[in-house]
């Protein structure tokens, strides 16, 4: 009776197995995607390189997209312009958006927890909400002549594209760091206050230092974003694959050359391939942003 | 008892959260240089009327406090008093030790930084006096450096105290400081304590009797949010006036 019990498969059991096989499968499906889509990538981005015997080197360090072949089947090709653009774009942004950001997530999380959660919250899920070609709109239509009116030129470029993105990666900044101020526990408010901390010396000294990595890495999932960030961009940006000589100068990012050219080449041609290779940088650097906020994370566990 | 100047007097206290009154009107003072025991059963007011001795009530939402308290002579709740000043004069120990994920160093010496001190050596020699005083100096004199939270509960909370000392208090309030440890910690806190009261004025919460009649001068009892009796700790828990306070002392309630 008693071993009968002991040896007999319950249902519980069937169903614990069908579980866990369901979640092998997902994870399975997942993995393979993700294998495939590096290795897609991969294979089609090395071919400038294999195929069409461009030099990596030379790839990475000008900054003339020339896709035309010389007469001995070489192409003198550079991304150097758009990798430019693209990190003084991201950079220009998440250096306007971050202050703000802040301000904002200490305004709602210690200074006014009610009117934020009831108001200014609501409002920042609205803005990650909105689609990025509105923000592109918005930027092409009032952006771009307040730009060109101001500072001459077209309006195009790298300010306008880094105004855009700003706006864009305030909401996910700002509400990623609400969530790390919100994590401090409110027992370190408590000793700080007893320990004799003014408001602002408990909000800077005691919740700011302790959520720092988080806050951190809120940012730099902000730079993430803004990094991968094609539609809005390309609407302000001029696309124009030149070296940046200004802020308001025509220019291209990886992202935006990629929208903008991908329809226009032939598959397995040179000017296909490389914008195969741009994809490949991209998906490197965000591989990069990974590990740098894996870093952080394990940095954080172990403190 | 030999009544002694009085550092901490309160009159006719009254707390309410919100609409519900839970303390209804306390008076008592706080001779310098003793330790004063609360006691009472759980939920009688004891915390929130702590809490009132050093303004951490004006931190939660709702709470109105009306009579009077005086700290040396002065009103506590007067229009132009430094709160942030008042809470390092009165320092406060809670129940759950929680120091700052900072190291031991920074604990202690966090109160004084925001006073802004910068003197590196004056630092080191606030560090040692209140790690030496809150006894805990030669457990951790080879880890200063280390997190504070890497301790046992009990010397974590023996560094908190080294945090308060280091604001150079007049009183310290704790909060039933030895609850969460085991007997053996609550020990070296109580002899702490017991060190401490020649230079600081004491008030202690605790659901501990033994703990109450060990280390204080002064008990008061609290049940209900009212004050039931309170006098020297021999009088009190040899021959209480208040029958309410026999059957606590007799564990018939709490
Ligand atoms: N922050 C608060 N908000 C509302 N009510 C509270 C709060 N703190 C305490 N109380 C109430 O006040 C009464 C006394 O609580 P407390 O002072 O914590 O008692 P004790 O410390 O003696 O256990 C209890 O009825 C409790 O529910
Ligand atoms: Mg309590």
């Amino acid at each position: 009776m008693k071993e009968d019990k002991l040896f007999a498969r319950s249902k519980e059991i069937r169903q614990d197995n069908w579980g866990r096989l369901l979640c092998y499968i997902s994870v399975t499906i997942l993995l393979l995607l993700v294998v495939t889509i590096v290795y897609f990538i991969s294979s089609k981005g090395l071919q400038t390189f294999t195929k069409n015997h461009v030099n990596v080197w030379s790839f990475l360090t000008t900054a003339d997209w020339n896709t035309s072949l010389d007469a001995h089947g070489h192409a003198d090709i550079g991304a150097l312009a758009l990798i430019t653009t693209s990190f003084s774009t991201t950079m220009l942004a998440a250096a306007m958006a971050t202050p703000l950001a802040f301000v904002i997530a200490i305004y709602v999380v210690a200074l006014k927890p009610k009117f934020g959660q009831r108001f200014v919250q609501p409002v920042i899920e609205l803005l990650l909400g909105i689609p990025s070609v509105v923000y592109g709109f918005i930027g092409l239509t009032v952006l771009v002549p307040i730009i060109r009116g101001r500072f001459g030129g077209t309006g195009f470029g790298i300010l306008a594209g880094a105004l855009i993105l700003a706006l864009m990666i305030l909401p996910t900044i700002t509400s990623l760091s609400i969530e790390s101020l919100r994590s401090v526990d409110p027992s370190y408010q408590k000793f700080a206050y007893t320990l004799g901390c003014t408001h602002w010396q408990m909000i800077y000294h005691v919740m700011l230092r302790i959520s720092a990595k988080k806050l951190m890495i809120a940012v730099i999932y902000g730079i993430a974003r803004a990094f991968g960030e094609a539609l809005a961009v390309q609407m302000v940006i001029g696309n124009t694959v030149q070296m940046p000589t200004s802020l308001v100068s025509p220019t291209a990012t990886l992202t935006s050359k990629l929208t903008t050219d991908i329809g226009n080449t032939i598959d397995g041609t040179l000017p296909n391939n490389a914008l195969w290779t741009l994809a490949l940088i991209l998906l490197l650097i965000s591989l990069a942003f990974n590990l740098i906020v894996k870093g952080f994370t394990r940095g954080g566990e172990a403190k | 008892m030999i009544m002694t100047e009085n550092s901490l007097t309160t009159k006719d206290v009254k707390v309410s959260y919100g609409k519900y009154e839970s303390l209804h009107g306390v008076t008592l003072a706080f001779p310098k240089n003793k330790i004063t025991a609360l006691m009472g059963p759980s939920g009688c007011g004891k915390s929130t009327f702590l809490r009132c001795l050093n303004r951490s009530n004006d931190l939660l939402p709702d709470v109105t406090v009306s009579g009077e308290i005086e700290f040396e002579q002065q009103d506590i709740y007067g229009p132009k008093v430094n709160v942030v000043a008042l809470r390092t004069q009165i320092g406060m120990v809670y129940q759950q030790p929680t120091p700052f994920p900072f190291s031991i160093y920074e604990n202690v010496i966090f109160s004084q930084r925001m006073m802004g001190m910068r003197e590196r050596r004056q630092a080191d020699e606030i560090v040692e006096r209140s790690l030496r005083q809150a006894a805990i100096w030669d457990e951790v004199k080879d880890r200063l450096h280390r997190s504070a939270q890497s301790l046992s509960g009990g010397q974590q909370q023996r560094v908190c105290l080294a945090s308060v000392l280091a604001g150079a208090p007049e009183v310290i309030l704790l909060d039933e400081p030895t609850s969460a440890l085991d007997p053996i910690a609550s020990a070296k806190i109580e002899t702490t304590l017991l060190a401490l009261k020649d230079s600081y004025t004491i008030v202690i919460v605790t659901h501990n009797l033994q703990q109450a009649s060990r280390i204080s001068d002064q008990t008061a009892f609290l049940l209900n949010g009212n004050l039931i009796e309170a006098g020297a700790t021999k009088e009190i828990f040899m021959k209480p006036r208040e029958q309410a306070t026999s059957d606590y002392l007799n564990g018939k309630f709490g």
